[in-house]
C-alpha cells in the first residue's frame, strides 16, 4: 500500500531523514520506534507533505506521491493524527470532528459523528464545549476521531500516549487493532517500544533518521540490540 | 437633556458605519494576521464605483450594495490569491509593506480617473433624517446601522455553521492543523479577503453617502476600522458592533464637550487605555 524508497528530507539545510526505506502493506498495523529527535515526526509531515522530501520516491497505493500538497494526500486516503493533536482550540469538539470530514462529500458523515460518538462516548457528552477546555485523553480521543472522519485508508498515528495516563493509554491503544478492523492500515509511531510492539504486526527502528532495523514484533522484541536499546533489559 | 439625546442618537449611528468597515478589518486581521494598510482606499473606491453605477445605470447607492459587494468580493479573491498570498507566510512587515504600496498605487489610480477634487453621491435621502420622539435619525446612518446588525449575525452564522465558515475558523487557529485536514490555504484566504473586501466596500458606500470624499480621504478610514477592531477585540463576531458603538458614542459626545478638533485626541487616547487595560479588546477574542 505504501511503499517508501531512499527518502531524504530535512528542514532548511539540515538533513533529518537519510535514505529511508519502508513498506507498509494493506491491514497491516506497523510500529515506528525510536527517541526523541530520530526523525518520527518528521517522516510522517513528510509522508503527509509538510515536508517536501529531497529525494526518492513515495508510492501510495500504486502512485508515485512523494513531493504532492497535504491536500492531494489527505484526499488520497492518507491521514494523521499529530503531536500534540493540533486541535482547533476555540472550536467545539463537533466542528473539530467536523473538520476532520472536509474533504468528504458523502451522505454519510452524519452517521460516521454517531460513530465516534460511541466510540468515544465522552466526546458526544462534550461536543458542544470548545476543544481547548477538554483533558489531555478526550483531546487525544478528539484528535483520533477527527483523522478517522475522513475514512483514512492509512492512518498515521503519532506519539498519542504522549503525557497522557497509563490507563487512558492503553484503551487508545487497544482502539488501533478495532480501527483496522473497519479497514484502516495503521502506521504507528511511539516512543514506548513495548507497548507499540505488542500492538503491531512489524516494526521499523528508527535511530539518528536512519532505519536501523526492521522485522516482526517477535523478532524485535526478542532482538539482543533493541532490548539493551530501547528496554534496558 | 434633548441635546445630550440627539448627541448620542448620532453616535450609535455613526457607529453604524465604523462597525461595517472594522468587520472587514477585523475577519482579515483575525484570520490571516493580516493589517490591511489599503482598507480605506478600497472603501473610497467603492465609493466612487457607487458614483460610476449611479451615473450610467441609474441605480440607487443602496440597490447597488449587492453588486458592489460581488464585484469587490471577486477582486478581492483576486488579490489576495495572486498579490498578499505571496508575501503572507512571510512575516507581518511584508504585508504591511505591501498593502501599503497597494494603498498608494489606488490611490494615486484614483487621483488619475477621478481627480483629487471631493465628491459626493447626490441621492434625494442623502441628508434627509426621520423624526422620531423629536429626535433627528439620519436615513443614511440608520440604514448603515440596520446593514451592520444585519451583517454581523450573518458573518457570524457563516462563520458557525457554513462547510467554508468552518475552514476559515479552522485556518485562524493553525494553517498547518487546518493542512492536515485537507484544506488548501491559499483558497481558505482568498476567501476571507473575498469577503473582507465585499464587506469594505459595503461600508464604503454608505460612507460615500454620508461624507463628501476624495481620494485622499482612505487614511482616516483605515486608522477608524484599526481603532474600531482593537476595540472590540480582533477577529469577534461582535467586536465590531460594540466597538463601533463605543468608539461612535465618544467621538459624538466628545466633539460636542472638547470641540470637533479634539476628536481624535479621544479616539487614540482610548485606544492606548485600551491596549494597557484589555490589550484583547473589549470582548476578548474568540478561540
Amino acid at each position: 500500500m505504501l511503499v517508501i524508497r531512499n527518502l531524504s528530507a530535512g528542514y532548511g539545510d539540515t538533513q533529518v531523514l537519510w535514505d529511508i526505506n519502508m513498506d507498509i502493506k494493506e491491514g497491516e498495523i506497523v510500529a515506528l520506534i525510536g527517541v526523541n529527535g530520530a526523525g518520527k515526526t518528521t517522516l510522517l509531515k513528510t509522508l503527509m507533505g509538510l515536508v517536501t522530501p529531497w529525494s526518492g520516491s513515495v508510492t501510495f497505493r500504486g502512485q508515485e506521491v512523494g513531493g504532492k500538497d497535504t491536500y492531494h494526500m489527505v484526499k488520497q486516503g492518507l491521514n494523521m493524527t499529530p503531536q500534540g493533536r493540533w486541535l482547533f482550540a476555540g472550536m467545539s469538539v463537533e466542528d473539530n470532528l467536523l473538520t476532520g470530514a472536509y474533504l468528504r462529500r458523502d451522505k454519510e458523515i452524519k452517521q460516521d459523528l454517531a460513530r465516534i460518538y460511541r466510540l468515544f462516548p465522552r466526546l458526544g457528552e462534550r461536543k458542544h464545549q470548545s476543544a481547548g477546555t477538554l483533558s489531555g485523553g478526550e483531546q487525544q480521543m478528539c484528535a483520533l476521531g477527527r483523522s478517522l472522519m475522513s475514512r483514512p485508508v492509512l492512518l498515521l498515528l503519532d506519539e498519542m500516549s504522549l503525557g497522557l495516563a497509563p490507563i487512558v493509554v492503553d484503551m487508545l491503544l487497544d482502539l488501533v487493532a478495532e480501527i483496522r478492523r473497519q479497514g484502516t492500515t495503521v502506521l504507528l509511531v511511539e516512543q514506548d517500544v513495548e507497548e507499540a510492539l505488542r500492538r503491531a504486526d512489524r516494526g521499523y527502528v528508527l535511530e539518528g533518521g536512519r532505519i536501523v532495523m526492521s522485522g516482526t514484533s517477535s523478532d524485535l522484541l526478542s532482538s539482543e540490540k533493541l532490548r539493551e536499546a530501547y528496554l534496558g533489559l | 437633556m434633548h441635546l445630550w439625546l440627539q448627541v448620542l442618537v448620532n453616535g450609535i449611528l455613526q457607529g453604524g458605519i465604523l462597525g461595517i468597515s472594522a468587520l472587514a478589518f477585523s475577519l482579515q486581521w483575525g484570520v490571516m494576521n493580516l493589517i490591511n494598510l489599503a482598507h480605506g482606499t478600497f472603501q473610497v473606491l467603492a465609493a466612487y464605483l457607487t458614483v460610476l453605477i449611479l451615473q450610467h445605470l441609474g441605480l440607487d447607492p443602496l440597490l447597488a450594495v449587492p453588486l458592489v459587494f460581488i464585484i469587490f468580493f471577486l477582486g478581492g479573491y483576486l488579490v489576495q490569491f495572486f498579490l498578499i498570498n505571496r508575501v503572507i507566510s512571510t512575516n507581518l512587515f511584508m504585508t504591511l509593506l505591501l498593502t501599503y504600496g497597494m494603498d498608494f498605487v489606488l490611490a494615486n489610480l484614483m487621483i488619475l480617473f477621478f481627480t483629487a477634487d471631493y465628491k459626493s453621491i447626490n441621492t434625494p435621502y442623502a441628508n434627509s433624517s426621520w423624526q422620531l420622539f423629536g429626535l433627528q435619525f439620519p436615513i443614511v446612518r440608520s440604514v448603515a446601522l440596520l446593514f451592520l446588525i444585519v451583517l454581523s449575525v450573518l458573518l457570524w452564522l457563516f462563520l458557525e455553521y457554513s462547510r467554508p465558515g468552518r475552514a476559515i475558523r479552522a485556518t485562524s487557529m493553525g494553517t498547518e492543523p487546518a493542512r492536515l485536514m485537507g484544506l488548501k490555504i491559499p483558497h481558505v484566504y482568498a476567501l476571507t479577503f473575498a469577503l473582507s473586501s465585499g464587506l469594505a466596500a459595503t461600508g464604503g458606500v454608505f460612507f460615500g453617502l454620508s461624507n463628501a470624499f476624495s481620494p485622499a480621504s482612505g487614511g482616516p478610514l483605515t486608522v477608524g476600522a484599526f481603532v474600531v477592531t482593537i476595540l472590540g477585540g480582533v477577529g469577534t463576531s461582535w467586536g465590531p458592533l460594540v466597538g463601533g458603538l463605543i468608539l461612535g458614542v465618544l467621538d459624538a459626545v466628545g466633539s460636542v464637550i472638547f470641540g470637533p478638533t479634539y476628536v481624535n485626541v479621544i479616539t487614540f487616547g482610548l485606544l492606548l487605555v485600551i491596549l494597557v487595560l484589555r490589550p484583547n479588546g473589549v470582548l476578548g477574542r474568540a478561540g
